[in-house]
């Protein structure tokens, strides 16, 4: 049995059930607990599981992060939410020095079983400090996991995953991602990280598009199917683990390669997924691969100004037509 | 102006050479490009011609020297002038002039003529993408003799390549070569598919269509137009309706599916290739909506705008070629359909009927179908009830 | 004005004499102490003492490399600290984390190999001096970044809270960490929640070259508790006794549910701020007039003076911790190097890494 809800709805549902589930699992941010968060994830679980486990915290992003990994370190489960994914700047210590390397730095014996949840992504005129996701620069750092998942069905499994396992894991949901509608199962059931997902088939040419740029690229694709162009979108679900056997086994298909993602084009994580399939299949691209991502600038307020900087199903579909050339 | 005479980097490897005899005296006039000098390398003797035109006018290495590439040997002069003072070592890489005879060029550019000797000495670069070129590899086919479509080879420009390769031969092959385009491609695995994996057997007959034209005509004559194809697209729903199993798809290795609703796709002739836009749900709907439906449909296919909509979901295709006269012909079924109908002209023919001689208008239709999905009788069963749909319409 | 010593003579006489009049205590042990707790407390001092003066010379001899942070002079605070705590609790630490790690119960020689980086050690040769940790004695690891021991302690406590456990959490810090902006959100955190931790700042008077007097313009660390509505005090770092009584009270405090408190255990960095440090910033002769009061020394003798031990008790109790620390270094020297295929050991739950197989 499956029921259609949003995305909010089932990252709601996720943290309800397995705080229920157990008990060492607690959730603090700013805002989550009374407001239940500006986008309604975590609506109903102060009420339900009290103030010692839905905690709101002060204004202290630094102490929410490293006091999640005092708390993992010692018999908790913590979710630690930041309200914008741009301000794990400010604990960037405690995440980047401290959580990721404790285990390996301690010879493996302390465990981290710890989430940090924070919404990315642009548009909307939130301007340049509301609108980055970093998803190139922490799954670049070892000893953390980092996943991104678009659908009401990916984002409640993966996110049941994030909290059972006993790694740190960022856990990032797109800010207008929170409405979009999907099927759910209503039994049980967690996804495990590393594993992509085809949402279209095609023999044209590869997407591997992240976070939001699914659903661009799905509907870049339809338009392209009219002119005989079928792509094939990849949805990898984590950015670290990747899953890049299904990218190469689908590169081996089309042999074209597109990679969209939201934030910036340089260093983005686009570099590090064109970078691996061209060395692991060299030998199945016909043509350079590609990038499709926002601009290299911070994020302008004004709305014009704004659509040039993000990349949308307009900007995919011109890419692929060049390309197809 | 003076021209440094250099031991000249005759391989890719040469380091130094030794003088072995000059040919030419000191103060003689040399041209360009005359050998003048031998030299022997550890690959052997070989000759070197001069670098410019002009007077010899002095020689600065003897025989029996070993001198490293780039270092100056002799001056060559224009008649009347002297030998500069300042007398460099070596020439600089790149600017060494080439010993080769190709340098006409008045205006003697040394600097072009070092590298284009290189060049000689090595294989021709050739730009491919890397799958092209392990295709290529697999396939058998030498790239240096690969044109491609742009700047670099593509897969496409390999296997133009290779058909090329397999027509050459004979005169007759010769003509102008177009690469297939992608919705040629397409289509061409389509059918290439289906002819492989389908085991299709043919049933043709004729029915009388004077009762169909009648229909026509009182449609017409109601103010709707409608095509023969709707009106075929009808009867053949209202005959599935009947026969669901020939409604049915290969669900998978095991599983028939007989599908509930009755899309009979129509096939159109578009521009860029073989479209086929299809008439949902044809059984319940009345031929005046389905004329819209189609008209509509066939619009957008001939002007290339046929959304996916339009060309999925379809459960079994008419084909219809009475409009360039062909009387009957043998379809290949669009899989994973599991039959086809391929309707000829409707052409006069005698007829007897009840042992008189008649003139009536008749249409081949051949059922081509799906012998893994049907048996031949079943089959005939229904092509047998179109006919006599056909000849007694219905008319809804 | 240009300095050539970071503190002049008399600024450090002045000082001394401050703090003889306002912080220094007399050595008197708590009720509740036994004399064999008074023994251990000695004990675990000299074998502190006797291990880092090791540290640094096989730092130059290169068994031990890296970075090495030495805990001599500071030993008062952490075993009076550790001394007033039950089993169960947790410690947080610094760079300097030796000292922390044998008074809250470390084995020497886990210890030993560790700073050698053999696998046999506490990390298995992934963390050094630096990031030495005994887990399971509820010693959270030390840490190189200034400061960043201090939400690890505030989570600590938040587990105690919501797990309803008894547990208290000691938080080492130094007087460095107090201006870094964790420290204020650390204690601010942990006071609006009341959880259970105690901040106690080891104010040994230098962050590396930088006095404390010129790091900040209130040189009274327990001041600025008044700013988070918690208890500050500031103790005798030289006493033992004093560390202890303070802990001990900050423990009632925390176990009760009253929150937080902020220990300043003043004392003074007689040595360089790390194993080669040349100390060129400050002139020799300033540390000399605190000399008078270091604590191991200070420690004997009121065992002594008190008739709690005789010299040749406390002579033997040194002797002792001598023997245990080259039994470690021994041990260390013996112990085996870790394989290379140990080199991703560590860097994520076994189950995940099982699961990569070879990709990283």
């Amino acid at each position: 049995m499956t029921r259609v809800m949003t995305v909010k709805q089932a990252l709601n549902e996720a943290l309800y059930e397995e705080m229920q589930r157990d008990e060492t699992i607690i959730i603090m941010g700013c805002d989550v607990a009374i407001r239940g968060n500006p986008f309604g994830v975590t609506k109903g679980l102060y009420e339900e599981f009290g103030p010692d486990r839905v905690r709101d915290t002060p204004i202290s992003e630094a102490a929410i992060i490293g006091a999640c990994l005092g708390a993992a370190a010692t018999g908790l489960r913590p979710i630690g939410e930041i309200l914008f994914s741009d301000w794990i700047t400010i604990g960037m210590d405690q995440l980047v020095n401290q959580i990721a390397k404790i285990r390996y730095m301690f010879g493996g014996r302390i465990e981290v079983p710890l989430v940090i949840r924070a919404p990315v992504g642009a548009g909307g005129g939130q301007a340049a400090q509301h609108s980055q996701s970093f998803e190139s620069w922490f799954s670049h750092v070892p000893g953390l996991q980092v996943v991104l998942p678009i659908t009401p069905y990916d984002v409640k499994g993966l996110l049941k995953t994030a909290i059972r396992n006993n790694d740190p894991v960022l856990f990032f949901e797109h800010k207008r991602g929170y409405e979009i509608q999907g099927e759910v199962p209503e039994e049980d059931y967690t996804i495990p990280f590393g594993e992509a997902v085809v949402r279209r088939e095609g023999s044209d040419v590869t997407i591997v598009a992240v976070s939001i740029m699914v659903h661009r690229a799905l509907a870049a694709a339809e338009e392209l199917s009219q002119m005989g162009i079928e792509c094939e979108v990849i949805d990898p679900r984590t950015a670290y683990p990747f899953d890049y056997d299904t990218v190469i086994e689908s590169v081996a298909k089309t042999h074209r390669l597109v990679v969209a993602h939201e934030s910036n084009r340089r260093s983005g994580i686009g570099a590090e997924i064109v970078s691996q399939v061209t060395e692991r299949a060299f030998d199945e691209l016909d043509e350079r691969p590609v990038i499709v991502a926002g601009r290299n600038v911070p994020m302008p307020y004004n709305r014009t100004l704004e659509s040039m900087v993000i990349p949308n199903e307009d900007t995919l579909r011109d890419a692929i037509l060049e390309l197809m050339d | 102006m003076a021209t440094f005479f250099a031991m000249p980097k005759l391989g890719m490897n040469m380091v130094e050479g030794t003088i072995v005899e000059w040919l030419v005296p000191e103060g003689e006039t040399v041209e360009a490009g005359q050998v003048v000098l031998a030299i022997e390398t550890d690959k052997a003797t070989q000759e070197v011609e001069a670098p410019a035109s002009g007077v010899l006018a002095r020689i600065l290495k003897h025989e029996g020297e070993t001198i490293l590439c780039n270092v100056v040997m002799a001056v060559i002069v224009e008649p009347g002038e002297d030998v500069p003072d300042d007398i460099p070592d070596t020439i600089a890489e790149g600017v060494a002039p080439k010993a080769d005879v190709e340098v006409k060029v008045e205006t003697a550019e040394p600097a072009h003529s070092e590298g284009r000797k290189e060049k000689s000495e090595q294989p021709r670069r050739v730009n491919i993408s890397p799958s092209a070129k392990k295709l290529a590899e697999e396939l058998g086919v030498d790239i240096t003799k690969v044109v491609p479509r742009g700047r670099r080879i593509k897969r496409e420009d390999v296997l133009a390549a290779r058909e090329s390769m397999q027509a050459e031969g004979g005169p007759a092959t010769k003509g102008s070569k177009k690469p297939m385009t992608r919705m040629r491609r397409k289509i061409a695995e389509h059918m290439n598919h289906s002819a492989r994996s389908v085991a299709r057997v043919g049933l043709t007959l004729e029915a009388e269509v004077a009762a169909m034209i009648d229909w026509r005509e009182q449609l017409k004559a109601e103010g709707a137009r409608v095509s023969y194809n709707v009106l075929l697209a009808k009867l053949v729903a209202v005959a599935l309706r009947e026969y669901p199993y020939m409604n049915a798809q290969l669900a998978d290795d095991e599983t028939i599916l007989e599908i509930d609703d009755i899309n009979v796709g129509i096939a159109v002739d578009a521009e860029r290739g073989l479209l086929v836009p299809v008439l949902s749900e044809a059984d319940k709907k009345e031929v005046t909506a389905l004329q819209e439906e189609y008209a509509a449909l066939t619009e957008r296919a001939l002007s290339g705008k046929s959304t996916l909509a339009d060309l999925e979901g379809g459960t079994f295709t008419i084909t219809n070629l009475g409009s360039l006269e062909i009387e009957q012909f043998m379809p290949i079924i669009n899989v994973p359909e599991c039959a086809i109908l391929g309707v000829g002209a409707i052409v006069k023919k005698l007829v007897v009927r009840q042992d008189q001689i008649e003139i009536q208008p008749m249409m081949s239709l051949t059922l081509a179908f799906d012998h893994r999905l049907v048996d031949g009788a079943a089959a005939a069963k229904f092509l047998q009830r179109v006919k006599h749909l056909i000849q007694s319409p219905p008319k809804v | 004005m240009v300095r050539e010593s970071s503190i002049t003579l008399e600024e450090s006489k002045a000082a001394l004499e401050e703090f003889k009049k306002e912080v220094l205590a007399p050595m008197e042990p708590p009720p509740e102490l036994s004399i064999e707790g008074q023994l251990e407390i000695y004990r675990k001092m000299a074998v502190i003492r006797v291990f880092d003066t090791r540290v640094k010379e096989l730092w130059k001899q290169n068994f031990i490399y890296g970075l090495a942070h030495s805990y001599v002079g500071a030993e008062a605070v952490a075993v009076g600290a550790c001394a007033a705590l039950y089993e169960g609790d947790y410690i947080t630490s610094t760079h300097r984390g030796h000292g922390h790690t044998i008074a809250k119960g470390g084995d020497l020689k886990k210890m030993m190999a560790e700073l050698m980086g053999k696998y046999d050690g506490y990390c298995h040769g992934k963390g050094g001096s630096m990031h030495i940790a005994a887990v399971d004695e509820g010693m959270l690891g030390a840490t190189g970044i200034v400061g960043s021991g201090m939400p690890i302690a505030v989570g600590a406590g938040l587990t105690a809270k919501v797990l309803k456990k008894d547990f208290v959490t000691v938080c080492f810090h130094g007087d460095g960490g107090t201006n870094q902006g964790i420290w204020h959100e650390s204690i601010n955190l942990s006071s609006t929640w009341d959880l259970p931790v105690i901040f106690l700042c080891e104010n040994n008077q230098w962050a590396i070259s930088l006095p404390y007097s010129q790091a900040a313009k209130n040189p009274r660390v327990a001041d600025r508790a008044i700013g988070y509505g918690i208890p500050g005090v500031t103790v005798d770092g030289f006493n033992p006794f004093a560390v202890y009584k303070a802990v001990k009270e900050a423990a009632h405090r925390a176990r009760n549910g009253e929150g937080p408190t902020l220990i300043e255990a003043k004392f003074y960095r007689y040595i360089g701020h790390f194993v080669a440090d040349d100390e060129q910033y400050r002139d020799a002769a300033t540390n000399e007039p605190w000399g008078a009061l270091d604590p191991l020394r200070r420690m004997a003798g009121y065992l002594v003076e008190s008739g709690v031990a005789s010299q040749e008790t406390v002579d033997a109790i040194y002797e002792e911790a001598q023997a245990a620390v080259e039994d470690a270094i021994e041990y260390g020297k013996q112990a085996p190097e870790p394989s290379p295929d140990t080199l991703y050991e560590g860097l994520y739950s076994p189950e995940f890494l099982q699961s990569l197989g070879e990709e990283i």
